[in-house]
């Protein structure tokens, strides 16, 4: 409860924060480029400014309402008897298939992998960098077998590649530093 | 209503266009088979598409994933006892024993062919309905307009389970996002900080991927379990099952009809109409202790009413921009991105673009009942791919289909910061479909409020004196009170009904 409390105070305090730069910018750079003049056809941050408004009025209240909710009270109630009643009050949406939990350092890990992927894709282009990054992420997903881990990583990366280039006809990244035979 | 089909039969009877319907239900069965995917991330994987190819054609594709995905949810329901799809929780409850009893073809079959005679019907609401709502809403003007758009964004708040102010908040930052970039009426920059890339706003396919698909990533990566293989063997369905669904011709009416309503309610969607009809279906059988043992009518009750809530859903949507959820959100994002805006000014510029899109729908329906038949096979082994070997290619996916779309590496960066943003937001409890909804809404609220404005020549007044607006206005308060009673309070109102269902049945 009183955690929750705590995020719901963390939650409104950003949006509060944020809310207040958009108005800033209204008030700052909107009014420097004269986007503020004018009736509501000439005004440009009138619309922004409401929304912030409301927004700051709501984060307001979360906070407030966070306090005043009894204890406990955003609990689930306990399931009923009957099986239709408990599945009405809990659908059960994409239960884990195991309990086997990975920690947040391998999300963190994982994070790391794909920004640094967007980074080398920008640099050496697709067809380079793909395969590579197919393979490490299927690897840090528990593949084991490199038979496996190659076979996946060039057959989705090809894949990809004559669906997108070749039947859509879209242009995946050269890269800024192309290879030569590229 | 003659007009709009016989335009729709030029624009939908091609190759391509029927083509990629079918293809579309293929893969919606597919996405919707595996737990955690879902019809909503297959329509936003696929948006990325739609812009390369015919309006109507990338729309069927949207349109045949998102009744397919509808569908696909409840094999995994019926098999593992995992709805696909939450909409398919309700599937389980006599799905999954009669797959016990050794029924799995049985429940499958049942599953498909009342979800495409469920669909069918919807549809058929959907082609007679929406141009009749679209000519009401065609003498509207701007301030009646404004007061309707804002009840989609507040309806949303109903569908926020884990609050309501939240859910309000979520879609005031969505609003916050669609303002950003050139500013319509002065062609002024809004917030895009010198960025020449941000001129053009947050592109939704960037925002939709991050919010939805690399967030739900990480979330099933967190989860674990992504090395297992449940043990399925392959199996076809009878076709007994389409006599089965046809001798429960009222159980599968009543569950259309109340799908298709439920579905046209904003902020409604497929899991409060599939709970409905099944509890309606138990109320009026004969053996109504039967049910939750594995009783056909619940299967074809539930499926019937999910599949038509696709066809109630997409009344509002097309007729008047008010998606009925995030799903046809998408959809009417997607329009938006082939450059046709959803509302009743569809149906009068693009009246063929329209008969179209109902008739991709209703093809979709029909592919769903063939396909669905013809390849069960095929999707119940899907179902024992590992979670290992799929999170990286949809991973991989997200990222081409977010820079296919622009051929934009700053798409991919923007789609990145929205998965963090979206996965933050799910674990703080802020809802993502108001944010998605508000961001597909804005370029027509804003509009809409300042043209209101300007016709008052400033002032506020203009929304009561119109009656109209005022009326809608009304409600939307109401919807707020009602919207800010506890969920607790909502659930034991919500409990009370289905018990007094209940009861009804055994008197």
């Amino acid at each position: 409860m009183f955690k929750e409390r705590r995020w719901n105070i963390i939650s409104a305090s950003f949006c509060v924060g944020l809310a207040c730069y958009i108005i800033y910018l209204t008030l700052t750079a909107f009014v420097e480029d004269r986007a503020t003049g004018g009736g509501p056809f000439a005004n440009s941050a009138f619309y922004p400014q409401l929304v912030a408004g409301i927004i700051i009025f709501l984060s307001v209240l979360l906070v407030i309402s966070s306090f005043i909710q009894k204890p406990g009270g955003e609990k689930p109630p306990e399931a009923g008897k009957d099986e239709t009643l408990r599945d009405i009050d809990q659908p059960e949406e994409g239960q884990p298939l195991g309990n086997d939990r990975v920690s947040r350092k391998f999300l963190i890990g994982i994070a790391f992998i794909l920004i640094a992927y967007t980074v080398f894709l920008d640099m050496f282009g697709y067809v380079v960098v793909t395969p590579f990054f197919m393979a490490l992420i299927f690897w840090m997903l528990k593949i084991r077998k490199w038979i496996a881990i190659t076979l996946l990583s060039v057959i989705s990366t090809f894949v990809m590649y004559v669906f997108f280039s070749s039947l859509l006809e879209v242009i995946l990244p050269p890269g800024r530093y192309s290879l030569i035979w590229w | 209503m003659h007009g709009i089909l016989s335009g729709g039969l030029e624009t939908f009877l091609g190759l391509q266009q029927i083509l990629l319907t079918g293809f579309g239900v293929f893969m919606g069965i597919i996405i919707g088979v595996l737990p955690g995917i879902g019809p909503l991330l297959g329509v936003i994987l696929f948006t990325s598409v739609v812009i390369h190819i015919s309006p109507v054609g990338g729309m069927g594709l949207l349109i045949g994933v998102y009744v397919g995905g509808s569908c696909g949810g409840a094999i995994s329901a019926i098999l593992l006892r995992i709805p696909g799809t939450p909409i398919a929780a309700a599937t389980l409850l006599d799905g999954y024993p009669m797959a016990k009893k050794g029924k799995s073809p049985e429940a499958v079959g049942l599953a498909i062919v009342a979800s495409s005679m469920g669909g069918l019907l919807g549809g058929a609401a959907l082609v007679f309905v929406s141009p009749l709502l679209a000519e009401i809403a065609l003498k509207f003007g701007p301030p009646e307009y404004f007061a309707l758009t804002v009840t989609g964004l507040i309806a949303i708040a109903v569908v926020a389970r884990e609050s309501t102010l939240k859910g309000l908040l979520s879609a005031c930052f969505g609003l916050i996002i669609a303002s950003i970039g050139t500013d319509p009426f002065t062609g002024y920059d809004r917030f895009t900080f010198g960025y020449g890339n941000m001129m053009g706003g947050i592109r939704l396919v960037a925002l939709l991927v991050g919010l939805f698909a690399i967030s739900e990533m990480f979330i099933q990566i967190e989860q674990g379990g992504l090395n297992i293989k449940p043990n399925i063997k392959a199996f076809r369905p009878p076709f007994s099952t389409v006599l089965t669904v046809l001798r429960n011709f009222v159980n599968l009416i009543r569950a259309s009809a109340i799908g298709t309503f439920i579905g046209a309610l904003p902020g409604t969607g497929g899991v409060a109409s599939s709970f409905i009809s099944y509890a309606m279906a138990k109320a009026s059988s004969k053996e109504p202790e039967k049910f939750g043992t594995g009783m056909p009518e619940g299967i074809i009750a539930s499926e019937a009413a999910n599949n038509a809530c696709c066809g109630g859903a997409l009344i509002p949507s097309l007729a008047l921009a008010i998606p009925g959820d995030p799903i046809t959100a998408v959809l009417l994002g997607a329009l938006m991105l082939i450059g046709l805006l959803p509302g009743p000014e569809l149906f009068r510029q693009y009246p063929d673009i329209v008969g179209g899109l109902f008739l991709a729908y209703l093809a979709a329906n029909i592919f769903l009942f063939v396909l669905g038949l013809l390849f069960t096979p095929l999707f119940v082994s899907i179902l024992k791919i590992r979670k290992n070997r799929l999170i990286p290619m949809i991973i991989l996916l997200s990222i081409v289909g977010t820079f296919a779309v622009q051929a934009s590496i700053f798409d991919v960066w923007s789609m990145w910061f929205f998965g963090l943003v979206g996965y933050v937001m799910r674990k703080r409890g802020f809802p993502l479909a108001p944010l998605v909804i508000a961001r597909v809404l804005g370029p027509i609220v804003e509009p809409a409020f300042r043209r209101s404005l300007i016709l008052s020549g400033g002032s506020f007044s203009i929304f009561v004196e119109r009656p109209i607006a005022f009326v809608i206005l009304i409600f939307n308060v109401i919807l707020l009170i009602w919207t800010s009673v506890p969920p607790d309070k909502m659930r034991s109102a919500r409990v009370a009904l289905v018990r007094l269902i209940s009861k009804r049945s055994y008197s």
